[in-house]
């Protein structure tokens, strides 16, 4: 665990590309607070979306009379809603995360400090929770870059403890009632639990994505020959023979647990990233994401 | 249980001794690791109970420590006292002399042995430990201690007999054998009864199951072939019993492939007796069995026999009067005789036989030779001229003198001849020679240190009797030994002639078997086809006889006829399956093995399942 206080910054030129983007929704959600984000449901703002046939019941003060003068045919403006988003932030902080050529914890920080920044520059609301066996910290929710200092300064603050689970403190953040919106969970995901808890989210009604973060440490077998490993969160031990197929077997666990992963996640309907911690922050976001369609 | 060798367990204190190695092994290097997760998804024991992973961790120790627990109490020799039940030994003795494989007979003797022998273990042998043992020359135990009949069937069918007398004492001894070691029983002798044991100990528990087929008493002596006046063939079978009662028999004869004939015969007990069949026809060998009166089965082994096919001896007188020797040789059947004067004596001429009255030459024919009256001084016999005290002569048992008269034999004219190493003396006078005979350098050899014309020998009838003897021992064209039988499976000392170069044999069917080159004595077979044979002495080529002799088939005829042993029938075996004994049963083979194993499952641990997680 680290004992330092964490110091989350986002370069000003990195800022300056971040502010372009926006995280992408793939339906309505149901929160009644209106915002400055375009709705996939048709609404009452001034924003022209679409005409159709007038229909009895219809509201005639929609009806666009310059067209009937033109076909004499009574046709309705279309506008599109306006509304706010709710981004939600599940940050793993179990001690696994804590450690590893480069801090998985730290790198989870900065990623939500950046993704955080695009929903704050789009005034989308920002709330932030830390898990590990149990959701533990929670802050928010953030709008507008106002409160950027604040979420940073919480996310400066979070501190790594515990094992991780993914199904108690996923079924314990669904029962909330919160409006439903965009849940990142970024987890390395090593939980002996297994993935159930990934799809808890997508079926309260959130869109889910997933950024599982991968270390050096993770995708590689490099602890020598003869040796005694110890869960850096349970503290149970094996004892592993070194050979070239524990090498190629661990090699295939991983894969095969990657795979399952990954298809899991399309069966529930989870957005799946895989992020490697030595990729830089930035190519994650602004390449990496935006392929995947989280943001645009 | 209990430890032969208690001491043993001092060794305990190396468990003690692989315990503080394992303790104070190096211990692994430990990795801090994010999750085990990746590490152990195909192993659900990792997350087990405590216990579980404990045992797992030091499942090597505790392998090497059972194996060596299980060595060390091998090594104290456990033991365990179990009840076993003892099945009552049951020992077959399958008399398997040559007589019982007669080839002729419709049933082999032997197959109603073995037949006996079946029945009885169905029978008497239920609940017995059967072994067998086939007597024959030498006794073989066939079977020890077999508890399943299948097995014992299979035995016993396989069994064949043997090509000569048995064996009893020899089988009888390993039966007893088997008896003191196991928990008692019996032995079961499948015999015709004909047999001899010299200890009388080695029948205790025993008992005779009579096999045979009613001539087990009675056999062939002699089957001899005759041209009688008519020109036809006179046969004459002799039968010999042992029986102690008279006995009635058929005896049956067949010559080549003509009809077999047959006439009954009374035989006396403890007799011979003589089936004559004249007026034979046929041409070929002529085959003689016995069968049981009115019976086509049982009969013992065959005899065989074949009209002489005599060659004819040329012989040679050499003597200064020749005409006593010519007569007397004269009268004998086969031979051609000639008196030749010492001063025509030549070595190179072609005679079978020469007789040498006072004379001996300096180079000897390779021929047969009779010597009478040798000269003193001559190269090969040192003549004592001055015996006294001749009277009473001593004359052997030999067959040079059967039926000689030596009353002719007058004190003071004799003289004695010093008995040479190749000889045996026939006639001893003042304890040298006056008579005998020996192989002489490859020659059938006679000497004779009287003269019978002096002695008055040539007016009585001993002399062509003794002529008579003297050529028949020492023809020359007899090369297989007249007094001698032969068997299947035997092989013949031939005494060739002494100009023989090679010896031809062929066999009864004609077909030529063996040829010999003649280099010293020799010998000729064995012979598995019974029979009469031919035998050719050849010399460069040229015929210089012409002879038959028989392989006679094993029966009852070709052994000696012990009187038969009186045994009742072998005593009953313990009723029931066998008594209950407690006995010791070592355990320390079990606790090797079981090291063993634990040791192949440590190493199956290691390289196959520790290995894979």
């Amino acid at each position: 665990m680290a004992d330092t206080e964490r110091s989350p910054d986002i370069r000003a030129s990195f800022r300056a590309r971040l502010a372009g983007l926006d995280i992408v929704t793939k339906r309505p959600h149901d929160n009644p607070r209106i915002g400055a984000r375009r709705s996939h449901r048709k609404g009452a703002s001034i924003e022209f979306a679409d005409y159709r046939r007038y229909s009895p019941g219809d509201d005639y003060r929609q009806i666009d009379w310059n067209i009937y003068g033109r076909s004499d045919d009574l046709f309705i403006k279309i506008r599109e809603a306006e509304e706010l988003l709710a981004v939600y932030f599940l940050i793993d902080c179990s001690a696994s995360m804590d450690r590893g050529h480069s801090n998985k914890l730290d790198y989870a920080i900065n990623l939500v400090s950046a993704l955080s920044y695009i929903a704050l520059s789009s005034r989308d609301t920002v709330s932030i929770a830390c898990f590990s066996t149990r959701l533990n910290d929670e802050a928010g929710p953030f709008t507008g870059l106002r409160d950027a200092s604040r979420l940073l300064e919480f996310l400066g603050s979070v501190r790594s403890t515990g094992e991780t689970s993914l199904v108690a403190p996923m079924r314990e953040y669904a029962a909330r009632r919160v409006p439903t919106g965009v849940v990142f969970l970024i987890s390395d995901l090593l939980s002996t639990g297994g993935n159930q808890g990934l799809g808890i989210l997508a079926q309260r009604g959130h869109e889910t994505v997933v950024l599982h973060l991968l270390d050096k440490e993770d995708l590689s077998h490099d602890v020598g020959d003869d040796v005694e490993l110890v869960d850096c969160e349970t503290g149970d031990r094996v004892r592993l023979s070194g050979d070239e197929s524990s090498a190629e077997r661990y090699a295939a666990n991983l894969h095969r647990w990657l795979e399952q992963t990954s298809a899991f996640c399309a069966r529930v309907g989870v957005r799946y990233q895989a992020v490697e911690t030595d990729w830089p922050v930035e190519e994650v976001v602004l390449n990496r994401l935006r392929m995947k369609g989280v943001l645009a | 249980m209990s430890w032969l060798a208690p001491a043993a367990f001092v060794w305990l204190a190396l468990v003690g001794i692989m315990v503080a190695i394992y303790l104070l092994r190096p211990k692994r290097r430990r990795v801090v690791v994010p999750s085990l997760l990746l590490w152990i998804q195909e192993d659900p024991d990792s997350t087990g109970s405590t216990f579980w992973r404990w045992l797992r961790r030091h499942l090597l120790l505790i392998l090497q420590v059972l194996a060596l627990v299980a060595l060390i109490l091998s090594l104290a020799r456990p033991e365990w006292l179990l009840d076993r039940r003892i099945r009552p030994d049951l020992v077959l003795v399958l008399d398997g002399s040559g007589r019982f494989g007669a080839p002729t007979s419709t049933v082999a003797p032997f197959e109603r042995i073995k037949g006996a022998a079946l029945e009885y273990t169905r029978d008497a042998g239920r609940g017995a430990s059967i072994s067998i043992v086939l007597a024959t020359g030498l006794p073989e135990l066939v079977a020890i201690r077999e508890d399943g009949r299948t097995a014992v069937t299979k035995v016993i069918d396989r069994l064949g007999p043997g090509s000569g007398p048995a064996d009893m004492t020899a089988a009888l001894d390993v039966a007893q054998s088997i008896l003191r070691e196991g928990p008692g029983g019996s032995i079961a002798i499948f015999s015709d009864g004909r047999f001899e044991v010299d200890d009388p100990l080695l029948l205790a528990r025993a008992g005779l199951i009579e096999i045979g087929s009613g001539l087990g008493r009675l056999s062939i002596e002699t089957v001899v072939a005759r041209p009688d006046r008519s020109g036809s063939i006179q046969v004459l079978v002799g039968v010999s019993s042992s029986s102690p009662e008279d006995r009635e028999v058929e005896v049956a004869i067949r010559v080549g492939e003509a009809e077999t004939r047959s006439r009954t015969l009374s035989v006396p007990s403890n007799a011979r007796a003589v089936a004559i069949f004249d007026d034979v026809q046929g041409t070929g060998d002529i085959e003689a069995v016995l069968r049981g009166p009115g019976s086509s089965g049982g009969s013992t082994g065959a005899a065989f026999s074949r009209l002489p096919s005599r060659s004819e001896i040329r012989a040679a007188v050499i003597s200064g009067e020749p005409s006593a020797y010519v007569r007397a040789l004269d009268v004998l059947p086969n031979i051609i005789v000639q008196g030749i004067d010492p001063a025509s004596y030549n070595p190179e001429a072609r005679f079978d036989l020469y007789v040498f009255d006072r004379f001996v030459p300096e180079i000897l024919p390779r021929a047969s030779m009779i010597f009478f009256s040798p000269p003193a001084g001559n190269p090969y016999f040192d003549v004592d001229t001055e015996v006294t005290g001749s009277i009473p002569v001593e004359a052997h048992d030999a067959k040079i003198l059967r039926f000689v008269d030596l009353t002719f034999l007058e004190p003071g004219e004799s003289t004695a001849i010093t008995v040479p190493d190749w000889s045996q003396p026939d006639l001893t006078l003042d304890g040298e020679a006056a008579l005998f005979h020996g192989n002489f350098d490859g020659r059938l050899t006679i000497v004779a240190s009287f003269d019978p014309v002096d002695a008055g020998m040539v007016d009585t009838a001993a002399f062509p009797i003794f002529i008579h003897n003297a050529v028949e021992w020492a023809n020359p064209l007899r090369a297989v030994p007249g007094q001698l039988r032969s068997f299947k499976g035997d092989a013949l000392a031939l005494q060739p002639h002494p100009q023989a170069t090679d010896i031809e044999i062929t066999d009864p069917a004609g077909t030529k078997v063996e040829t010999i080159k003649v280099v010293d004595s020799l010998s000729a077979g064995p012979f598995s086809v019974p029979g009469v044979y031919s035998l050719r002495q050849m010399a460069n080529g040229r015929l210089l006889g012409e002879e038959d002799f028989t392989i006679h088939s094993p029966h009852s005829g070709d052994e000696p006829s012990p009187s038969k042993i009186e045994l009742p029938p072998p005593p009953p075996l313990p009723s029931g399956t066998g008594e209950i004994q407690t006995e010791p049963a070592g355990l320390w083979t079990w606790f090797v093995l079981g090291a063993l194993v634990v040791l192949g499952g440590e190493w199956v641990w290691f390289h196959r399942v520790r290995a894979a997680t």
